[in-house]
């Protein structure tokens, strides 16, 4: 599980990691350096609870132009970015799907079927850390709990284990 | 065999001094002093691994490097971080707070840096050379004790399962790997370094005339094999639903040779149900990629289906123009373009990337530049040629 108490003090770390990748042209291009913000490290969670990799945001404007992805150890996993062309946001997806816990808890609760609440969102990833979702669980007032995937404007169930896609 | 301590610090000189010649590592790294020896970092059978070196620039801690000991790793270099700074000091006293918390009666004699589950890392609490206790670093988790699963697949552990690395090399792999190093390391042993001092990292330290660099080799997928005329010539395309990345990945690649299919069709074909009900490509079914491309192209493209692809699949057809499909666990996407550098004295700088065209998250999609050819698995690649034009 996560030690919340070095939590903080691990997303300072990873965050001043990228900030100083970016500002350094380790990635990304000039276009973006200039106008890009590199938003705090979030944890991405691993599928037992534990802390898998930290998910840096970098958004231009209100949009979620790029992120980096970092091992614990502070290893750069991936820099990834939704540009088609530099300088280019059309393809990028709005922060608020990407960032805004209240609005992906929404998502999954549209989702729900009667008799069921949604909880607390978690960065997580859908069978490869490649594939990035916030999980949230969905209570019944029974008690049981099942879990909808959200993924920007897209809200699924797991997946079968052993398939592609 | 291992690499003795004096010598650490000349390799990890060397090692990313080339890294920084070739501009692999940036800016930040100008500059930046290696110490004499680092923090030691056992496997868990308790053999040595490698030492983890935190670099600095003046008084300013600033990233680490790894740097194996063992020649069943490979390569000397085996990671290397900026930004987050290695402070063994501080990382004993929070875990040792961390081990007492909660475990008065715990008694040790030793703690050690071990790669529980490599490269993760813990620390590992002794009594008479008999563990007692193992916390992960940063997270304080308690790692449990190792697994007895007959059917466990080698370097495929679960979630938080500690392993050794060391002894679920196959001897055939640890000799391959064991010749690699040794060569590497004579690399560092040439007459014409003996001179250098490398123990501070700068651009121009190995750019010497007659030690002929070449910085790296890179390529994007084009138009055509002349780079020089035109653009890179490829398009993301994400994918429809959340399970149809196989689908985008084949549209990409068809796409390149001008056709022109969109998912809702290469689903029907490749059995992935519809854009209301899309189901993912079942693992019996990955042959089905080959024969739904070959026929939507009436065989004008020839494609192979190759399992657990090594580099040269991906380096060889980029080099050909050709972009190739990826499979890794749960995903698909595909490649579009390579780097990794070089030296022309010897051998080559371990870091190898793929330029990936990603179809995820759904009607999005991700340009990956680039993925990091050493920490990702790749189960299945699809080649495809041209038959007939």
């Amino acid at each position: 599980m996560i030690d919340r108490a070095s939590e903080a003090r691990d997303a300072d770390r990873i965050t001043r990691a990228a900030r100083q990748l970016l500002a350094a042209g380790s990635v990304g291009d000039e276009p973006l350096r200039r106008s890009a913000t590199v938003v705090r490290a979030l944890v991405v969670q691993a599928p037992g609870g534990e802390l898998h990799s930290w998910f840096v945001p970098v958004m231009v404007g209100d949009r979620l132009a790029a992120f980096f992805q970092f091992l614990p150890d502070g290893t750069l996993m991936r820099f990834s970015s939704f540009q088609r062309r530099s300088g280019d946001l059309d393809g990028c997806p709005a922060v608020r799907d990407w960032l805004d816990t209240d609005r992906i808890r929404e998502r999954a609760a549209a989702e729900g079927r009667t008799d069921e609440k949604a909880g607390e969102p978690f960065l997580t990833y859908d069978r490869t850390p490649d594939r990035l979702v916030w999980a949230v669980p969905l209570i019944h007032a029974r008690g049981d709990v099942r879990l909808v995937l959200v993924a920007g404007g897209t809200v699924y169930a797991p997946p079968p284990e052993g398939t592609f896609g | 065999m291992t690499v003795p301590v004096d010598r650490i610090q000349r390799i990890a000189g060397f090692e990313l001094n080339a890294l920084r010649a070739a501009e692999v590592l940036g800016d930040e790294f100008e500059n930046v002093g290696i110490p004499r020896t680092g923090t030691p970092v056992h496997d868990t059978n308790g053999a040595m691994l490698f030492y983890r070196l935190p670099l600095r620039r003046g008084r300013t801690a600033s990233g680490y490097v790894d740097i194996a000991v063992d020649e069943a790793l490979g390569e000397p270099l085996l990671a290397v971080s900026m930004g987050a700074a290695w402070d063994e000091k501080m990382l004993l006293e929070q875990g040792i707070a961390m081990a007492h918390t909660g475990r008065r009666r715990l008694r040790y004699d030793t703690v050690r840096f071990v790669a529980y589950s490599f490269p993760k890392i813990a620390l590992q609490f002794l009594l008479e050379a008999k563990e007692v206790l193992m916390l992960e670093l940063y997270t304080w988790a308690k790692v449990p004790p190792a697994r007895l699963s007959k059917g466990r697949k080698p370097h495929e552990p679960s979630n938080f399962e500690r392993w050794s690395l060391l002894d679920s090399l196959p001897k055939e792999i640890r000799r391959a790997r064991s010749r690699s190093f040794r060569k590497r390391l004579g690399l560092w042993d040439a007459p014409l370094l003996k001179r250098i001092d490398p123990r501070i990292i700068a651009k121009e330290m190995l750019r010497i005339g007659a030690f002929g660099i070449k910085l790296f080799d890179s390529r994007e997928i084009h138009f055509s094999s002349n780079d020089a005329d035109h653009h890179p010539c490829y398009e993301l395309r994400s994918q429809q639903t959340s399970v149809w990345c196989v689908a985008a990945s084949v549209e990409m690649v068809l796409n390149f040779y001008r056709y022109s299919y969109d998912q809702i069709r290469l689903a029907k074909e490749l059995g992935l149900g519809t854009l209301a009900y899309p189901n993912g490509l079942g693992a019996a079914n990955v042959g089905d990629v080959v024969t739904v491309m070959e026929n939507l192209t009436s065989n004008a493209l020839d494609v192979t289906m190759t399992a657990n692809p090594g580099w040269n699949i991906f380096h060889d057809e980029i080099r050909a123009n050709r972009p190739v499909i990826s499979f890794v666990p749960g995903h698909s996407r595909s490649i579009a373009g390579y780097t990794h550098t070089l030296i022309s004295l010897a051998g080559k700088i371990p870091f190898r990337g793929l330029l990936v065209y990603d179809p995820w998250p759904p009607n999005a999609g991700v340009i990956t530049q680039w993925e990091n050819f050493a920490t990702q698995t790749y189960k299945y690649a699809y080649t495809s040629v041209l038959q007939q034009i």
